[in-house]
């Protein structure tokens, strides 16, 4: 159990991590883009689609997690 | 002394000393503190040695020894029990090692050892207990316990929503952000291509292969002329000016998608020893809705390493498709120097499609010595040229010994497809070679000078004019010259004329009493192959005679071989209306067979009408316009 959370707690941190580095690389990308002094590369989309990718997925196991600990517990005071 | 040993034995379990529990344990194995034997104090104080080489052995152990609890033990195993203690209140019951497993929530060891408490109904019973209070299910399935999934701890759960509400906050932030860039950059997908705003950027666009719009006029004055583009580039519409015109074309080569574009060209005056195009020396891409300006152009073509030099408007090469493009531009080109030069307002030498396209009229085109068509100067085996009007005036004028002048209001050289095709333009040669021995002819057709292979359904409007001096001239509506296409003694193809109209002027004038003049309302020489259903409203300026001006209504020279005292032609003709003339008395002007002429002024061809008026050819069934 305690293995697991730390598990978690790394990789929550990484994807804490890899957003900011995002945020930072987005903001900047827009800026030059409002300038019309773009690079034209498609870098940008294909890291905002590994991003999305991995933000999606985070957030959907958190969100299963969430919500079969809750059905659980519904269940343990059905049975009481 | 005993004693001391046990309080050895317990320090040794909580330090997980090995050695000295090797060593103290021997006669012991039985021992319980209370209601904790060995193996389950050294499950609570996490004895890792002692378990690992132990646990075997003490999990068999059924009866105990049992001597005095510490206290330790019931405060230690108090603060991880914690609602589980009740069930040990007031109770001398041993706790096993299995149940003392599931306190400390180590369900896989549990289950391990669940195999050795099998038969252990009690045992059975607080574990059920023990699990209910922790929120979780226990059943023996196939002599298999199952546990189901622990639930989430408050500090967990914590946890989790932290996590779970800072990621939708990126999410938001993320996609926001994205949105932007979106908006004014674009993401280089098809749905999403990448804008370009300024000629860096698309000097940049170039070299790359992505997809990529303009979205403002751009002044272009950077040579790029070494470019492979294998992208999409939609030009929405704007406008690329070409100031920087050092290089002979805009692209290398063309293997994307280039689109809705304008290209505008203010002066273009420069001396070229190899080929020259306004946009591609090759395109095997696609090319669709581009309209190419030229103001000014004037090359003078000097004598090339190459064999021919090719001044397109498009392409010198095209392996791909030209789709909806238009031109409109001012060319006089010369060649000096007996430099090999061909000029078209497209292509050079078309293997692909060229469709839809029209040339556009205030262009003209004026060259000396400079053979030219408006559309394409060879129309290869697959080339495919449909549904182009040409609107443009061709002129040369030559007075070269050897060189033949040849001009064609669609394709020059013709061994593909050319059909729904339009000529509205006045074609115009003027030879004022004087030479002694004088060598070359003049061909010039108003679809096509010399054709190998089919045209059908294509119209010459526009007239057709001819001034030399001393050499012969092959002149046709449709075509100049039409004969087979042979290669190694084999035919490949034979010319085929079908469902096509004329109605122009045709004006031949020659000096010289041996220049002869061959011309047809369709064809000026006719070797082979097929005439179907067509029709020539084509008038003459000229008379016929049958010394020089060789005129027929339909061919001027026709090819024949003579089986005993008949007349075999080679060509098929079938439903041809042609409208009488009375300068023009006959259908074919002349027929040739072993390069001996002969007039036909009585020969009456099957296939072939001669209709008095307009009208009445207008209600046969082969007229349209």
């Amino acid at each position: 159990m305690i293995k697991k959370m730390n598990l978690f707690k790394m990789l929550s941190l990484s994807l804490l991590c890899l957003n900011v580095f995002y945020l930072i690389f987005s903001l900047s990308s827009s800026i030059l883009a409002i300038k019309k002094l773009s690079i034209l590369s498609n870098i940008h989309f294909i890291i905002f689609i590994i991003i999305l990718a991995f933000n999606l997925l985070y957030f959907m196991y958190v969100f299963i997690k969430l919500i079969l600990n809750y059905k659980r517990i519904k269940n343990k005071k059905n049975n009481y | 002394m005993k004693q001391l040993n046990y309080t050895n034995l317990f320090n040794s379990i909580i330090a997980d000393d090995i050695d000295n529990f090797s060593s103290l344990i021997k006669n012991n194995e039985n021992l319980s503190f209370g209601r904790f034997p060995i193996i389950s104090l050294c499950y609570l104080y996490s004895a890792k040695k002692i378990i690992k080489k132990f646990s075997s052995k003490l999990l068999s152990i059924k009866n105990f020894n049992v001597i005095n609890e510490p206290v330790k033990i019931y405060y230690d195993f108090k603060i991880k029990a914690g609602r589980c203690l009740r069930l040990y209140a007031g109770k001398q019951n041993i706790i096993s090692a299995i149940e003392m497993l599931a306190i400390m929530h180590k369900d896989k060891l549990v289950k391990k050892t669940f195999k050795k408490y099998k038969k252990n109904k009690e045992v059975f019973d607080n574990l059920k207990i023990i699990y209910s209070i922790y929120g979780q299910n226990i059943e023996i399935k196939n002599s298999v316990l199952k546990i189901s999934k622990p639930l989430i701890s408050n500090s967990e759960k914590k946890l989790y929503k932290i996590g779970l509400i800072s990621s939708l906050l990126f999410l938001i932030c993320i996609s926001v952000l994205t949105f932007i860039i979106n908006a004014n950059t674009g993401l280089g997908i098809s749905s999403s291509p990448f804008i370009i705003y300024t000629d860096a950027q698309f000097y940049k666009a170039l070299n790359n292969k992505g997809n990529y719009e303009l979205n403002s006029n751009l002044t272009i004055d950077k040579s790029i002329n070494n470019i492979n583009f294998n992208g999409k580039l939609n030009g929405n519409n704007y406008t690329l000016y070409i100031k920087n015109t050092s290089s002979n074309y805009l692209i290398l080569n063309n293997s994307g998608i280039i689109e809705n574009l304008n290209i505008v060209y203010l002066d273009v005056e420069k001396e070229i020893s190899s080929s020259f195009s306004l946009l591609a020396q090759t395109n095997s891409g696609e090319i669709n809705n581009v309209n190419i300006t030229c103001s000014n152009l004037n090359l003078n073509c000097v004598k090339s390493k190459s064999k021919d030099i090719y001044i397109s408007g498009f392409a010198n090469t095209n392996s791909g498709t030209i789709d909806n493009c238009k031109i409109n531009i001012n060319a006089e080109v010369d060649s000096i120097n007996d430099g090999e030069c061909y000029i078209s307002g497209f292509v050079g030498i078309n293997k692909g499609k060229l469709k839809n396209c029209i040339f556009d009229e205030n262009s003209f085109i004026k060259t000396k010595e400079v053979d030219s068509a408006a559309f394409s100067i060879t129309n290869e085996l697959k080339g495919d040229i449909n549904n182009c009007k040409n609107k443009a005036d061709i002129t040369q004028e030559s007075n070269k010994n050897k060189w033949s002048p040849t001009i064609a209001g669609i394709v020059l050289t013709n061994y593909g497809n050319i059909y729904n095709s339009f000529n509205y333009a006045n074609l115009k040669i003027i030879s004022t070679n004087d030479e002694e021995e004088q060598e070359g002819n003049v061909f010039l057709g108003g679809i096509c000078a010399m054709n190998y292979s089919e045209i059908s359904k294509c119209l010459s409007k526009g007239e057709l004019l001819v001034e030399s001096k001393k050499i012969a001239v092959y002149c046709g509506g449709i075509t100049a010259y039409s004969q087979n296409n042979v290669k190694e003694d084999k035919i490949l193809t034979s010319p085929y004329i079908l469902d096509c109209g004329v109605d122009c002027n045709i004006n031949i004038i020659t000096e010289y009493e041996k220049a002869y003049v061959f011309a047809g309302g369709i064809t000026g020489y006719l070797e082979s192959g097929k005439l179907f259903n067509c029709y020539s409203l084509a008038t003459f300026t000229t008379k016929y005679d049958e010394t020089k001006y060789f005129f027929g209504t339909g061919i001027g020279l026709a090819y024949y071989d003579v089986w005993f005292i008949n007349i075999y032609f080679d060509f098929i003709p079938s439903n041809v209306y042609l409208l009488y003339q009375e300068n023009i008395a006959i259908q074919i002007g002349a027929l040739i067979n072993n390069k001996t002429i002969s007039t036909s002024v009585n020969l009456a061809i099957d296939g072939f009408n001669t209709l008095n008026s307009v009208e009445l050819i207008k209600k046969q069934g082969v007229f349209w316009e």
